[in-house]
């Protein structure tokens, strides 16, 4: 074996994709020329150099969502089992669809001379006529009863809603009043019931101070201490 | 369940079955965009975007079985675009062109300090992914690609020839000279296997 095709070996050699025949070639030649065994452990080097350089866990972590589809996605879905129009099909109908909108632009051609003014308009669908325009007017008259139609509306509107506000605020100040003397009677009720108990609670203490003063005038009376009774 | 099951089930409605297809492929995407755009943000930023894409676009993959193969191939061309993109916005300065080519050396700031103190520095976690980082950043886009699947993602050269859609033995090219290449700029910094591992 030449070095030549010896480096021809070098790389599967290296790499153990080398066949068992033909390793045993290259060793032999490696065995008698120097020079490619040198070559050949400095390539085994600079490899294990290059196997410093450590893998990492990858940082990215992706996970994948169902995607919400948009209008024209789900268009595109519906009509992707359709046959597919080759290129040569899909340039003829482009081609028709061209002639299409330019016969109809000149259909819908508008050429307009009047005096020094000309005027001229294409469009896909033809523009509308006076008499379709004028469809959607309304006479001075008409639109004079629309306004008063309006004007009483409003009014009325605004009466019941007057209406409605000034029952509302009677019937709070009905409540609000009957609340008012609700509590009035109360009070009242209590105020009379303190006057009662006041005038019951005198009238017994009246009545004891009579009795003590009786029972105290006999005591003294069987003693005869009484001031006349010495005299 | 294996890849092709779980493709098959998200396809048949069940959303569970992608988040599955997510969480076994996350980490090795994450790594794969690391390794290659070499900025941790913007790793993490790829790896949304090709999942999102994945999420977009399973509906047309028609091999159930490559599901790992077009994984990979969403991820590398947002990796590319990302790339390119970077290249485009970095303005070099013609002083760090200078001393580049003075130098010869492009060693990470982190690291020039670190390298003049000692000839064998000893590096500790950050400093040797930021020197591999820059190492990596040193070599041909397509090298890089190439190392960093092998390497890293422990393809197969036929996977990684049916991910980037070229020869195996174009492939197993681009590795050998990748790793020369690293050899050279491994040597010009005066970094060795047993400094990186002493510290380790």
């Amino acid at each position: 074996m030449t070095c030549e095709t010896a480096k021809n070996y070098f790389m599967d050699y290296l790499y153990n994709e080398i066949s068992a025949d033909q390793q045993q070639q290259l060793e032999a030649h490696l065995r008698e020329c120097r020079t490619c065994q040198q070559e050949i452990a400095d390539l085994k080097t600079t490899s294990g150099v290059l196997q410093q350089w450590e893998a990492v866990n990858s940082p990215v972590n992706l996970v994948f969502t169902t995607e919400q589809h948009s209008l024209w996605q789900d268009i595109r879905e519906k009509f992707r089992h359709l046959p597919q129009l080759n290129w040569s099909r899909r340039k003829w109908v482009a081609y028709g669809l061209g002639v299409a909108l330019v016969l109809l632009s000149l259909i819908n051609l508008e050429i307009r001379w009047n005096k020094d003014d000309f005027t001229l308009k294409m469009s896909l669908w033809p523009s509308p006529t006076a008499d379709t325009a004028s469809g959607n007017l309304v006479t001075q008259s008409e639109l004079k009863a629309l306004q008063q139609e309006q004007f009483l509306l409003m009014n009325q509107l605004i009466e019941a809603s007057t209406e409605k506000q000034r029952q509302e605020i009677t019937k709070l100040l009905i409540t609000f009043a009957r609340d008012v003397e609700r509590q009035r009677e109360s009070d009242l009720k209590l105020v009379g019931t303190s006057f009662e108990q006041l005038q019951f609670q005198t009238h017994r203490e009246l009545n004891r101070a009579t009795r003590s003063i009786g029972d105290l005038m006999q005591i003294m009376e069987v003693k005869g201490t009484l001031p006349g009774q010495n005299k | 369940m294996n890849d092709t099951e779980l493709v098959q089930q998200y396809l048949a409605g069940d959303l569970s079955a992608f988040n599955r297809l997510v969480r076994q492929w996350e980490q090795p995407i994450f790594n794969f965009t690391w390794r290659m755009c070499g900025d941790f943000e913007e790793a993490k930023d790829l790896t949304q975007k090709t999942f999102i894409r994945v999420y977009k676009n399973l509906r047309r993959l028609k091999d159930h079985q490559k599901f790992k193969t077009w994984l990979y191939q969403i991820a590398a061309n947002l990796c590319r675009d990302e790339i390119r993109r970077t290249q485009r916005r970095q303005m070099i300065s013609v002083n760090k062109l200078q001393d580049d080519y003075e130098n010869g050396s492009t060693l990470p700031d982190s690291l020039v300090s670190a390298s003049e103190n000692s000839p064998e520095f000893d590096c500790n976690h950050h400093q040797i992914q930021a020197m591999l980082e820059a190492a990596l950043k040193k070599i041909p886009d397509e090298q890089r690609i190439v190392v960093v699947m092998k390497e890293y993602q422990g393809l197969k050269f036929i996977e990684i020839a049916e991910i980037l859609n070229q020869s195996v033995n174009t492939i197993k090219s681009r590795m050998y000279y990748g790793l020369n290449a690293l050899r050279k700029i491994f040597a010009q910094w005066d970094i060795k296997k047993e400094a990186l591992e002493y510290d380790m």
